[in-house]
């Protein structure tokens, strides 16, 4: 008996050893390694000790107050002194060698400034709002018209966007005025005067080089017009700017070229002028949603449409049509494919069928309609899963229950009202809960969709957020900060769950 | 006429046939135009990079297989190309499922027949694991990858098996307690030992969810992008994807045809084990 008990604990022991140990491994040592990174400043690749040190201080403050002889090992193992340069320097580490010098380090009380211990000062920084703006909904400029664009983009600006988006950010009262001679009213627009800009800036720049003294210094002569012009000078400067160029002095230029030089001077510090006018008034402000709000967006939207859309389709599917079978497996094909290939299809169909089929190609860069193209791929990728779930659910409603119904005098709605979508709710519920969890963690979608530029199309929700921050912005500690209240944000919501679950159980 | 979409009036009766192929009819609509995207790809793929910038959306008017086989022949970051990418990812998939499957049905086996403390903090310990949002373990992941020399494909499998393992334990335990125990105390009256009587008595009987886990398990390792990304940056079949895509950003029929390439055998594997998917996900959502 006594060795049944022995040999029954052994096998506990033995079964259990390879899940748990894997588990403890992969999930738990890096969720505990987590906590600690996130009360760190560390940036995610610097060295947790030193990388060199000078001699007589590494010997002083490191070397000579360790007394263990395996720690002193240790140390010169990895810290090789080189007289050239005056330094105890690191060799490359990892493994349980990088913890055991980090723990010599600070044993004797030396501060690495690239991983140190902050305290709460993430946590702090994150609910003070002491991070990147990017994070909170924030004002911005859409700008209508950039500087380096091309004059032609201006040939024409409609009588609204001039009333709304230009004339009421032109402030100085030259601005306005050059701004209202270089536009004529027509009914069409406001279009340019082509008395005072006849030339394209290709054309301005082959004009240039018609100066033949100017030979190939006239492009630093375009250029040096070009920013004086675009620094906002009056137009009247250009004699006096053209005297004091160092281009122009340098050639030896004749009467009629100075001439033709001045009147297309004139022409290239106007256009530059004006770009530069146009270009810093000619804008939309817009707010962006920021990480936060985008995030409450995303699965907001994703939950709704994802829902309602799988419990249509269940109900559609749960009939007596032939192809059923069939039309569950179609709409779960995106289900299974990678989320990576998901967002490269839908990439193609924003960047090439779309603007063939609308003749606007303004889709998927477009900040207004970017965070409502995440949330479609998202939905069509998830469709089918919840439905399948609704499906299952369906098959739950009790088929005589109905039938006693009917016999019994009820409607249809009263019957879905009182039978149908009670006995529906538990799949509801989980399925509520699963699309949103699923939805707070959509990373690979994003990231695929916009690689690089999810930024700056403003599409980034807090788990992208986090990757970038970990990864490319270099602060693994404050990023993980981030996704430490993230997890307990997914506690809450599984709390919540949980005691919904609960108390319906206990109702049935 | 009655809603369609109302289950409780079934749309089977014989009085109404008309209505009901009518319904059935827009549903195939509705579902072409939802899988839509996904043919414009496979139609795509069949024209050259000219043909697709001019006419997108027609059928091919020259269709070749010359896209194809450029994929093929390309290189992607690292060195990789398509045909090592989806080895690799096989051999991936492989090892980690296989290894799931093992020490989790192990593990969960005994959890289940054991009513200790113990082993109930334990199966609580992977319950937790959903909780745990992967941007948080991702930064440490990495170094542990980098301190235990992981950055391998056998590496990113044992890791799989960690990841894996809270999952399945919890679905393999629920389906555990549903099988008798009278089967067991026999094994172990005729002599028996508890290593016999799992392998030989127990895992046979749990083939049915085995084969759920195993497909599901697939799907998830075969498809995953950030552990892998993060760990080994090239050389599986998603990131030869995803870097494809990086590198070859206009060759459009190069791209198209790629998609279909990697989307291939996922979309195989679906067709072939249709039914133990919707299995898996029905009993796991009824479960919570």
């Amino acid at each position: 008996m006594v060795i049944n008990k022995l040999k029954s604990r052994s096998n506990f022991v033995l079964f259990l050893l390879p899940a748990v140990l894997f588990y403890f491994f992969f999930a738990i040592l890096p969720l505990l390694q987590g906590f600690w990174l996130s009360t760190t400043n560390w940036d995610g690749t610097a060295p947790w000790t030193p990388a060199q040190m000078p001699i007589a201080e590494f010997q002083q403050k490191v070397l000579d107050p360790t007394t263990d002889p395996g720690d002193k090992a240790l140390l010169l193992k990895y810290y090789v002194k080189n007289p050239a340069t005056g330094m105890y320097q690191r060799h490359d580490l990892f493994g349980l060698d990088r913890y055991r010098l980090l723990m010599i380090f600070s044993a004797r009380g030396i501060v690495n400034p690239d991983f140190k211990n902050v305290g709460l000062k993430n946590y702090v920084d994150i609910f003070t709002g002491n991070i990147d703006p990017k994070f909170f909904p924030q004002n911005y400029r859409q700008s209508r018209f950039q500087d380096g664009d091309p004059l032609d983009n201006i040939k024409t600006i409609s009588t609204q966007e001039w009333n709304q988006n230009l004339l009421p950010h032109v402030t100085k009262p030259e601005e306005l005025k050059f701004l209202e001679n270089s536009f004529q009213k027509t009914p069409k627009g406001y279009v340019l005067n082509t008395q005072l800009y006849p030339m394209s800036s290709t054309d301005l720049q082959t004009a240039l080089t018609t100066i033949p003294a100017l030979s190939n210094d006239w492009e630093q002569l375009y250029e040096n017009l070009t920013d004086a012009g675009s620094q906002l000078k009056p137009v009247s400067a250009v004699e006096a700017i053209l005297a004091a160029d160092p281009v122009v002095a340098a050639h030896r230029l004749s009467a009629p070229e100075l001439s033709k030089l001045k009147s297309l001077a004139v022409q290239v510090f106007n256009e530059a002028y004006l770009k530069s006018v146009v270009a810093s008034n000619w804008f939309v402000s817009k707010i962006r949603m920021g990480v936060l709000v985008f995030t409450i967006f995303l699965t907001f939207f994703n939950v709704l449409f994802v829902n309602i859309l799988a419990l249509l389709l269940a109900f559609a599917l749960d009939t007596q049509i032939k192809s059923r079978n069939i039309l569950r497996s179609m709409f779960f094909i995106p289900n299974v494919l990678s989320l990576i290939i998901v967002a490269f299809i839908w990439q193609l169909i924003f960047t090439q069928m779309l603007p063939k089929l609308t003749g606007y190609s303004d889709w998927i860069m477009n900040p207004d309609i970017a965070p409502w193209l995440v949330v479609i791929v998202a939905t069509w990728q998830g469709v089918g899963y919840y439905t399948i779930i609704y499906l299952a659910g369906l098959q739950n409603v009790p088929q005589d229950l109905l039938e006693v119904a009917s016999i019994d005098g009820a409607n249809n709605f009263q019957k879905f009202m009182k039978i149908t979508l009670p006995m529906l709710l538990p799949a509801i519920t989980i399925c509520l809960f699963l699309s949103t969890a699923g939805a707070l963690k959509t990373f690979d979608i994003i990231f695929a969709l916009y690689p690089s530029n999810s930024t700056a199309v403003g599409v980034d929700n807090v788990v992208v957020n986090i990757f970038y921050d970990a990864f490319r912005d270099k602060h693994a500690g404050a990023a993980t900060a981030k996704a430490v209240l993230l997890m307990a944000v997914i506690l809450l919501i599984s709390a919540v769950q949980i005691t919904l679950t609960k108390r319906k159980e206990v109702e049935l | 006429m009655s809603n369609p979409f109302n289950p409780v009036e079934p749309l089977s009766r014989p009085k109404r046939p008309l209505g009901l192929v009518l319904f059935e009819i827009v549903m195939i609509v509705l579902a072409i135009i939802f899988i839509y995207p996904t043919l414009y790809i496979l139609i795509n793929s069949f024209k050259g990079t000219q043909e697709i910038v001019i006419d997108p959306i027609g059928f091919p008017p020259h269709p070749s297989f010359n896209n194809f086989i450029s994929v093929l022949q390309r290189q992607g970051a690292g060195g990789f190309t398509f045909g090592t990418s989806l080895l690799n990812t096989f051999l991936i998939t492989v090892m980690s499922v296989s290894g799931i499957i093992l020490i989790s049905s192990m593990g969960a086996y005994i959890l289940a027949r054991s009513h200790s403390k113990t082993s109930w903090v334990l199966f609580s310990l992977f319950a937790f694991f959903t909780v745990i949002p992967f941007q948080l373990i991702m930064v440490p992941l990495v170094v542990l990858a980098t301190d235990l020399q992981f950055q391998s494909i056998v590496g990113l499998s044992l890791m799989y098996w960690g990841l894996g393992a809270p999952a399945a334990i919890f679905m393999y335990h629920g389906f555990i307690k549903s099988i008798p125990f009278s089967l067991e105390e026999s094994a172990s009256m005729d002599g028996a030992g508890q290593w016999r009587t799992f392998f030989q008595i127990v895992f046979p009987l749990l083939t049915p969810i085995t084969a759920t886990i195993t497909i599901l398990d697939i799907l998830w390792v075969w498809n995953d992008f950030l552990l892998p990304y993060i760990i080994l940056r090239a050389g599986t079949l998603v990131l030869f994807q995803f870097n494809f895509f990086g590198q070859f950003t206009q060759d459009f029929g190069a791209l198209t045809a790629s998609l279909v390439m990697s989307a291939t055998p996922v979309v195989i594997l679906y067709i072939a084990m249709q039914r133990y998917i919707i299995k898996g996900i029905s009993a796991g959502a009824v479960k919570g």
